[in-house]
C-alpha cells in the first residue's frame, strides 16, 4: 500500500511539473496555422499549391462577376446586396460586397478582396523562394515559373475588373500600372518556363502577356506573343466538387443554385450571318430559380448533368482561341478576318464576308470575342476598351427592383482598402 | 501584467470629531477613494498572423490567408481614480451612494478593417490605440419615503455618465474610418461619422432630389458632390454610439398589507443608432413609400435614398429611450394560510416586462444590436424586445 501511494505521489508530481510549463498555454487553434510555416523551404510545395487553390477560386468568382455587370448574366435571386452588380450601380457604392466578400460565395461573391488575397499569395511565394536556394528547394525553379504566370493572371484580372488597386499597402495604382506588373510577371514566367521544362507555362504566359500588351496598346507585342501559342492549346483553373471554395462558380451560382442566369441579351449570340454560335450557346436548366420567377439558362460550356459534374468544369485562364483573337485584333484588316475565319470554320460557321475597314474589324473583334471568350471573365473590360453602348442603357429602369441601371465598367478602389491603407491618395 | 490597486475607506460617522460636526440629518457617513490599475488582456490568437487550412487543387490541403493579427498587440492598462461616498439620512430612509470616476485607458484595444492589398482583407485586426479616457459620476439614490404597517413606498432612482474621449491614436492616425463608425480624435470611440446633407432641391420633372449640399466641417456648407459625381464633403461628426447617461427608476409600494406593487423604468440618452432596416429598404430595396410620394418627402431625406447608399445621414438617428421595464403586484399570503399547504410562505405574482418604450427613434428597438463582426451598433434583422407577461406562485417549504 505504501509503495503504491508514493508511486501515486511521484506520478502526480510529474503531472504537475508538466502542467506548469507555459507551453501548455501556446496551442495554437486547429483552424489556424501561424504564417511562420512558410518560413520554411519545405513548405514551399504547400505555399505554390496553396496560391495556385486561391487564385482559382478568385478567377471563378471574378469571371461571374464580370458577366454579372456586363451583358452575359442576370440576376435570379432575393439578395439586395447583390443587385448593384447586375444594375451596374456597384461602381457607386464602394462599400459594397465587390471590394469585402469572399471567393466561395454563390450568392454574392467578391472581387477585390479574393483576387488580392490570390496576387499577395503568389508574390510572396516569389519572395520567400527567391531568398532560398536550389539546394533548400530542389524544383525551385519551376514553383517561381508558375507563381510567376499565377501573379501575372492575378495582376491581369485586377486590372480588368478594377478601376484601382493597391498591393502591400502601396499608394493604389491604376488599370494600367496593373497590366504592367501582370506582364512583368509574365515575362518572368516566360523566362523560366524553358529551362524548368513547364511547356504548358510558357504557353499560358504567352497568353496572359499578349493579353496584357494588347490592353496597354502594344500591338505588336502582343501579336508577337499570341502567334507562339499553339493550337489547341488551354491552360485551365481547375475546379472540383469536394468544397464549395474548389466549385466552378459559374456552374454553382446558375445552374447548382439558380442564383444567376443568361442575360436575356446573350440568350442566342448569332453571327453577323445570322447563324447561332455554338461557342456562346445556352442551354435552359431546370433548376428552381431563387427568385421563383427567372428561367434558369446557363453557357453550354458550364452545364453539366450531375452537381458533380457541373462544379468540377474548369475554367480556362489562357487558351488558344483568344491568341488567335488577340492576333486578330493586333494585325486587324484582312488578317484579322482570315484568322476569325478559321475559328469560325472549326465549328462550322459561315465565314466573315463583311467590310474590312477599321471601324468594322473592330466591331467584327469586339462581337467574335464576345461570342468566342463568352463568360470567360472579358465581356466586361472588352466593353470599356472597346467603348460599347451599354445595354441596357444607363438610366433605363431596371425592372427587378427598381432604380436605373448605372455605368459600371470596372469598380472604383473600395472602401476596406481606403480606409485602411494609409498610403492611398485620396 | 500587474494591476496595482489601492483603496481607503473612512466611516466618519463614526468618527466623534467628525460626527458632532455633521448635521443631525446624516445618519452615517462613508467616504471612499481608490486608485489603481486595472486591464484587459487582448482575445485570445489576436495577435498572431495566421492561415487557414482549405481545400486546393488536386484535393491537397492547402492554406489560406486568415488572420492578420497585430504582433505589436499589447494589454490594456487603465489608470483609474475613483472618489464617493454613501451616506444615510433622515433615520436612513433616504440613501446616497455617489461615486466620480476618471479612468485613463493607455493602449486601449480597438478594432480596425484590414486593407486587402495585405493578403489578409478578409480579416478585421486588433490594437492599442494611443490613450483614451473615460469620467463620469454614478449616483444611486434609496428612499423610504412611506413605512407604515399596512402600506408603505420605496423608492430608488440611480444614473451613471460616461464621457469617453480619444485622447491619442497610435502612431501618425487620427483617425480609424470603420465605414460610418470611427475612432476619431477628440471625440468618443465608437462614434458616428458620415456625410451631413444639409439641404436639396426637389426636380418635379424627374421626381428626384438634387443639388444636395452638404456641412462642410466648419459650420458651413458644400456641395456634397464634384461636378463629376464624386462625393467632395467630409464625414462630420453624427453623434456617439454607445450611450454616454444610462440610468434606472423603481418604485415599490405595499398596499392593504399583503400586496406589493413594482415598477421599474430605465433609460439611456445621447447616443444614436443606425437603423439598418431603414437603409436596406430605401437605398437598396428601393420599397420605400417616399418612392411613390417623392414630392411629399423632405428632398433632404429624399436625396439620400436616392444616392445608391452613399449619403446615409437620415438613417443614423436619436436613439433616447426610456422603457416601460416592469410592472409586477405580488401577494403575500397570511401565513396561516400557507400553512393550509404545509408551506411556510406563499406568493403569487403578476408582472409585465418591456411594456413601453418612449422613445424618438423610428427604428424597431433602439436597443437593437446586430452583432456580427464590426457591425455592432445597428438595427437589422432583430426583433424588438417582446412583451412578456408572467404569472408566478412562490410556494415554501
Amino acid at each position: 500500500m505504501r509503495i503504491q501511494m508514493k508511486a501515486g505521489v511521484v506520478v502526480a508530481a510529474l503531472l504537475v511539473a508538466a502542467c506548469s510549463t507555459s507551453r501548455l498555454l501556446d496551442v495554437t487553434a486547429p483552424n489556424s496555422v501561424p504564417v511562420t510555416i512558410f518560413d520554411s523551404p519545405t513548405s514551399a510545395s504547400l505555399m505554390v499549391n496553396s496560391a495556385i487553390g486561391d487564385l482559382e477560386c478568385a478567377y471563378g468568382a471574378a469571371v461571374l462577376i464580370e458577366g454579372i455587370i456586363s451583358d452575359e448574366l442576370a440576376d435570379a435571386q432575393l439578395g439586395a446586396a447583390q443587385w448593384p452588380y447586375d444594375r451596374r450601380d456597384a461602381n457607386t457604392q464602394t462599400n459594397g460586397i465587390y471590394g469585402t466578400s469572399g471567393c466561395n460565395a454563390n450568392q454574392g461573391p467578391g472581387v477585390y478582396t479574393p483576387l488580392s488575397t490570390a496576387r499577395f499569395d503568389a508574390d510572396n511565394a516569389l519572395t520567400k523562394l527567391g531568398a532560398w536556394t536550389d539546394a533548400q528547394v530542389p524544383n525551385r525553379a519551376s514553383l517561381m515559373t508558375q507563381m510567376s504566370l499565377y501573379a501575372g493572371f492575378s495582376y491581369a484580372m485586377l486590372g480588368m475588373s478594377m478601376c484601382q488597386a493597391a498591393f502591400d499597402l502601396q499608394p493604389q495604382v491604376d488599370q494600367t500600372a496593373m497590366f504592367a506588373l501582370a506582364e512583368k510577371r509574365f515575362t518572368d514566367a516566360i523566362t523560366g518556363a524553358p529551362g524548368a521544362g513547364l511547356a504548358s507555362v510558357l504557353n499560358a504566359a504567352y497568353v496572359g502577356r499578349a493579353r496584357v500588351r494588347l490592353y496597354q496598346g502594344n500591338a505588336t507585342g502582343a501579336a508577337a506573343d499570341a502567334q507562339l501559342v499553339p493550337k489547341g492549346f488551354v491552360y485551365n483553373a481547375a475546379m472540383d466538387a469536394t468544397d464549395s471554395r474548389r466549385n466552378n462558380r459559374v456552374y454553382a451560382a446558375v445552374q447548382q443554385t439558380g442564383n444567376y442566369t443568361v442575360e436575356s441579351l446573350s440568350l442566342n449570340l448569332l453571327t453577323e450571318n445570322g447563324e447561332p454560335d455554338p461557342r456562346a450557346a445556352v442551354t435552359v436548366t431546370s433548376t428552381r430559380p431563387s427568385d421563383s420567377k427567372s428561367v434558369i439558362s446557363i453557357p453550354k460550356k458550364y452545364s453539366a448533368v450531375s452537381t458533380t459534374a457541373g462544379d468540377a468544369i474548369p475554367i480556362p485562364l489562357a487558351r488558344y482561341e483568344e491568341a488567335q483573337l488577340i492576333l486578330a485584333e493586333a494585325q486587324g484588316g484582312a488578317g484579322a478576318v482570315n484568322i476569325i475565319n478559321t475559328l469560325r470554320a472549326a465549328v462550322n460557321l459561315k465565314p466573315y464576308a463583311g467590310s474590312t475597314d477599321a471601324a468594322s474589324i473592330k466591331a467584327l473583334i469586339a462581337d467574335e470575342r464576345r461570342r468566342v471568350l463568352f463568360v470567360e471573365g472579358f465581356r466586361n473590360y472588352d466593353i470599356q476598351r472597346f467603348n460599347l453602348t451599354l445595354n441596357p442603357a444607363i438610366g433605363t429602369p431596371y425592372p427587378r427592383v427598381g432604380g436605373t441601371y448605372g455605368n459600371t465598367t470596372c469598380l472604383p478602389l473600395p472602401d476596406v482598402e481606403r480606409f485602411n491603407n494609409p498610403n492611398v491618395t485620396p | 501584467m500587474s494591476y496595482p490597486k489601492a483603496s481607503l475607506s473612512w466611516v466618519a460617522s463614526e468618527e466623534p470629531s467628525v460626527k458632532e460636526h455633521l448635521p443631525s440629518v446624516i445618519d452615517n457617513l462613508r467616504l471612499r477613494l481608490a486608485y489603481g490599475g486595472s486591464g484587459q488582456q487582448p482575445g485570445y490568437n489576436t495577435a498572431l498572423r495566421t492561415f487557414t487550412p482549405v481545400a486546393g487543387p488536386n484535393s491537397q490541403a492547402t492554406l489560406t490567408p486568415s488572420s492578420f493579427g497585430n504582433p505589436a498587440l499589447k494589454p490594456e492598462r487603465v489608470l483609474g481614480t475613483e472618489i464617493g461616498f454613501e451616506a444615510g439620512l433622515f433615520q436612513d430612509r433616504l440613501g446616497i451612494d455617489f461615486t466620480y470616476f476618471n479612468d485613463v485607458s493607455h493602449d486601449a484595444i480597438l478594432s480596425r478593417g484590414v486593407a486587402p492589398s495585405t493578403g489578409f482583407g478578409a480579416s478585421s485586426q486588433f490594437f492599442n490605440a494611443g490613450e483614451i479616457t473615460k469620467n463620469g459620476i454614478e449616483l444611486g439614490l434609496k428612499g423610504h419615503l412611506i413605512n407604515q404597517k399596512n402600506y408603505g413606498w420605496d423608492m430608488g432612482f440611480n444614473v451613471a455618465t460616461n464621457a469617453g474621449k480619444v485622447n491619442r491614436l497610435n502612431g501618425r492616425d487620427t483617425t480609424i474610418d470603420l465605414g460610418s463608425l470611427s475612432h476619431r480624435v477628440g471625440y468618443a470611440p465608437w462614434s458616428w461619422f458620415s456625410y451631413r446633407v444639409i439641404s436639396a432641391t426637389y426636380d418635379p420633372a424627374a421626381r428626384k432630389a438634387v443639388n444636395p449640399i452638404c456641412d462642410n466641417g466648419n459650420g458651413g456648407s458644400m456641395p456634397c458632390y464634384t461636378a463629376a459625381g464624386a462625393i467632395q464633403a467630409p464625414k462630420v461628426y453624427l453623434g456617439r454610439a454607445i450611450p454616454p447617461t444610462e440610468g434606472s427608476w423603481t418604485n415599490t409600494i405595499r398596499f392593504l398589507g399583503n400586496f406589493r406593487a413594482y415598477v421599474m423604468i430605465d433609460y439611456a440618452t445621447g447616443y444614436k443608432r443606425l437603423d439598418n432596416n431603414l437603409r436596406i429598404r430605401c437605398q437598396i430595396f428601393l420599397t420605400c413609400l417616399e418612392y411613390l410620394q417623392p414630392d411629399k418627402t423632405d428632398p433632404r431625406q429624399l436625396v439620400q435614398m436616392q444616392s445608391n447608399g452613399t449619403l446615409r445621414d437620415f438613417v443614423i438617428n436619436d436613439s433616447k429611450y426610456a422603457k416601460l421595464r416592469e410592472v409586477s403586484v405580488s401577494y403575500d399570503a397570511p401565513e396561516r394560510f400557507a400553512s393550509r399547504f404545509g408551506a411556510h410562505a406563499l406568493s403569487v405574482t403578476v408582472s409585465g416586462r418591456n411594456l413601453h418604450t418612449w422613445t424618438p427613434y423610428t427604428g424597431l428597438d433602439p436597443e437593437s444590436q446586430f452583432v456580427s463582426g464590426t457591425a455592432s451598433f445597428v438595427d437589422q434583422a432583430e426583433y424588438p424586445q417582446l412583451a412578456s407577461f408572467i404569472f408566478t406562485v412562490h410556494v415554501s417549504y
